[in-house]
């Protein structure tokens, strides 16, 4: 499924990262890594809100429509 | 000994530079850029340490100005050692930029930061085994109380005396590949073995980095061109893609963080983070989320203008009693009389007006704002203000430089280095003026008390309707500026909410008060006293039996009448450019034709100057709307064009507010004469 479905609180392990080029090293630097969980925690009209690695991270959810996730 | 202060964002780097260098240390910026440079030194068991404080950075690959200052810094500067400062409830993403730094130097002490944050959270850390994993000195500190600080110097001096084995992390589909482009890679003090992945993913600004460095020609030199696409063909008959790479060599750092994280971090307590995350329900709820920013903004204006009330009367009277002084002692010293004239009542009196003006508010503003900042907030009101943005075609961030104008827009400017997108960093910078800074709050609240509503609270009250008003307006002019002459996408950027910290009050209130005098006190000189000449100049050249000034005013007047205002006005905001505080008293000087600014301390009395002089509420609204719609102060303007170093956009930052001011007062001006 798509990292975008995961409703709050519902953890999911990335499986691929697919996103535009430039913001892909940054997903990657900020822990978007194949492997790793993520749990969105807060969401709004244009961003949601990711605990990952321990951190508190707000990306726009345009950017995330292509990871791809398993629960 | 050279040391470099590097780590993630949001770790408390600057408060451990603090702790190392206390007062001893210097900001500047980085030569040819705008990013801040942060230096300092301190002395310890006979060994002087010099410290740099790099700009906070999530990796070594270079996405902004501020990440390619600091990975420029790792790899081709000279220095003695390292130290990487870690969050110590954030361990694992921090990692990853330990393991980069690894891969460069052995010479590196890690800082593992908040350790008493952690204890609270009930997150255990094996120091020791950290240590014994990575191959380098891991010291827990608690900057804000300098725990730890002394014991960093020391394995400091100890790793750069004794050779370390820190950990190395092998790209095994990589190895036999990258080894066939040794012969190519010159030799320096970077890992070949590095030098070789950048050179397989085709890393252009490392590689220029590189060259620049070292005088080589990795980027154009056609045998290493033509080996580097021979090995990456070979590695695409793999299976492995330019893109493949690069997220294979991360997901190997990632796994390996991971590994270790298991083995060194224990979580006693499930939801550690509870609290933060209850207080952030509240504080990005649409509904709550709102409501809490608006009573924030409310509540920081009133406390800055009541604050400041009593304070600035108190500066007036110094002022005033040492311009006294200062008129009797030059009358001693025998000057003539015009010189005399020219600079007691020209520039000494705009000077200490401004002073008198500005810097009360400022004490109060920017303490509350970095208090604020320190707290963890400002993240959650960009979160909540990124939706009306996106609509802008800008970025939440750009809530945050709107914060800072209020303060003052020549911070606000600066403010927009926080955009990543250089697009939007310049709608944020031409908007910037829409927001009203600490300059034009005596004439808002002035006017307001005169002609709307006397009572403080109320009127700040109105205060915020109209600072509202410019906000919208910053919207509007936000999405127009993307559809014309700064079209482009939304922009992607990440935005970190750190935990929620307590403040060190007393600090910030120090410290921002040293910061903020200073800064007063260079604008006050560099610019109000020439303004204060030429203002004097304007009213006491007389061409004719008229005063220059009489006569800019004299055929400002039919323009200014049709927008709702008169010539005197006019000429108050035009000359009130160096600085938005002197707006007021030139309007008195005008009106009572003087030939040099005054104040008149009772409102009453100033209402019957103004009405005397043909004003009316619609008057007053108008030059309410036109202080919130005109240009930026000459500061402002000067800071945009050093950090655009363009002269059109500090030109063009000049005229849209102007022209934008212009036509609400004339739409205003004619709604009101229809009805």
């Amino acid at each position: 499924m798509k990292l975008n479905d995961l409703k709050i609180g519902e953890e999911g392990l990335i499986k691929k990262v697919i996103t535009k080029k430039n913001i892909k090293k940054r997903l990657m630097d900020i822990g978007f890594i194949k492997g790793v969980r993520v749990k969105p925690i807060l969401m709004n009209r244009s961003m949601t809100v990711y605990k990952i690695k321990g951190t508190v991270i707000g990306i726009r959810k345009d950017d995330t429509l292509d990871i791809e996730v398993e629960v | 000994m050279k040391v470099g202060l590097v780590g993630n964002p949001n770790v408390g780097k600057s408060t451990i530079f603090n702790a190392l260098t206390g007062m001893h240390q210097h900001t500047g910026n980085w030569p040819g850029k705008t990013v801040e440079k942060a230096t300092g030194f301190k002395i310890y068991n006979g060994t002087r340490y010099e410290f740099e404080d790099l700009p906070g950075t999530y990796s070594l690959a270079s996405h902004s100005k501020e990440e390619e200052v600091t990975r420029d810094f790792i790899y081709f500067s000279d220095y003695d050692a390292l130290v990487v400062v870690c969050d110590a409830t954030a361990l694992e993403r921090n990692l990853n930029l330990v393991m980069q730094v690894l891969e460069i130097t052995s010479k590196v002490v890690i800082s593992v930061n908040l350790v008493d944050e952690a204890k609270k959270k009930k997150i255990d850390i094996d120091f020791n085994k950290l240590s014994e994993l990575l191959g380098v000195p891991v010291v827990p500190t608690i900057a804000r109380s300098k725990k730890g600080i002394n014991e960093v110097l020391l394995k400091l001096d100890e790793v750069c005396h004794i050779k370390n084995k820190p950990i190395k992390i092998s790209y095994d589909f990589l190895e036999k590949e990258t080894k066939k482009l040794y012969d190519l890679i010159p030799n320096t003090h970077v890992d070949k073995d590095i030098v070789a992945l950048h050179l397989l993913t085709y890393d252009i600004p490392f590689l220029n980095s590189f060259d620049f460095n070292f005088h080589t020609d990795l980027v154009y030199n056609l045998d290493i061109r033509n080996k580097v696409r021979e090995v990456n063909n070979e590695l695409y008959m793999k299976g492995f893609t330019k893109d493949d790479i690069e997220t294979l060599t991360m997901e190997c750092v990632s796994l390996e963080c991971e590994k270790i994280v298991s083995e060194v971090i224990t979580y006693n307590k499930e939801n550690y983070d509870k609290k933060d995350r209850i207080i952030d329900k509240y504080l990005t709820n649409k509904f709550t989320g709102t409501i809490i920013m608006i009573l924030l903004l409310f509540f920081v204006l009133w406390i800055t203008i009541v604050g400041a009330n009593y304070p600035s009367s108190i500066l007036y009277d110094l002022f005033f009693k040492f311009e006294d002084i200062l008129l009797k002692f030059l009358t001693f010293v025998h000057l003539p009389s015009i010189v005399i004239n020219a600079l007691v009542y020209g520039i000494y009196r705009v000077l200490a007006w401004v002073i008198a003006v500005m810097l009360p508010p400022m004490m109060i503003f920017f303490p509350l704002f970095t208090l604020l900042e320190d707290l963890g907030y400002l993240p959650r009101i960009a979160f909540n203000m990124d939706g009306v943005f996106k609509k802008c075609d800008s970025c939440g961030k750009q809530a945050l430089t709107m914060v800072e104008g209020f303060g003052c827009n020549a911070v606000g400017v600066t403010g927009a280095r926080i955009i990543d997108s250089p697009r939007e960093r310049l709608i944020a910078i031409l908007t910037n003026a829409f927001v009203p800074c600490n300059g034009r709050f005596p004439l808002l609240i002035s006017l307001i008390s005169m002609f709307l509503i006397a009572n403080t609270l109320f009127g700040s009250f109105i205060l915020t309707l109209f600072i509202i008003f410019g906000i919208l307006v910053t919207f509007l002019v936000s999405k127009i500026l993307s559809k014309t002459i700064l079209k482009g996408e939304a922009s992607s950027f990440t935005l970190e909410l750190p935990p929620y910290r307590r403040p060190q009050i007393i600090k910030v209130i120090i410290r921002s008060i040293f910061d903020r005098s200073l800064f007063v006190l260079k604008r006050a000189i560099a610019v109000s006293a020439p303004a204060g000449f030429v203002i004097w100049l304007m009213a006491n050249i007389h061409i004719g039996n008229l005063s220059i000034l009489k006569i800019c005013i004299n055929f400002l007047n039919p323009f200014g009448h049709l927008i709702g205002m008169d010539g005197v006005i006019i000429m108050a905001f035009l000359l009130g450019f160096p600085a938005n505080e002197i707006v007021i008293p030139i309007m008195i000087m005008g009106y009572m034709s003087l030939g040099y600014i005054t104040d008149i301390s009772n409102l009453a009395e100033l209402k019957t100057l103004f009405i005397n002089n043909g004003w009316t509420t619609l008057t007053a609204v108008c030059v309410m709307l036109f202080s919130i719609l005109h240009f930026p102060c000459m500061t402002t303007i000067l800071t945009i064009k050093k950090e655009t170093g363009s002269n059109k956009w500090a030109f063009l930052s000049f005229i849209i507010p102007f022209v934008i001011g212009i036509i609400v007062c004339f739409i205003v001006n004619l709604f009101s004469a229809l009805f």
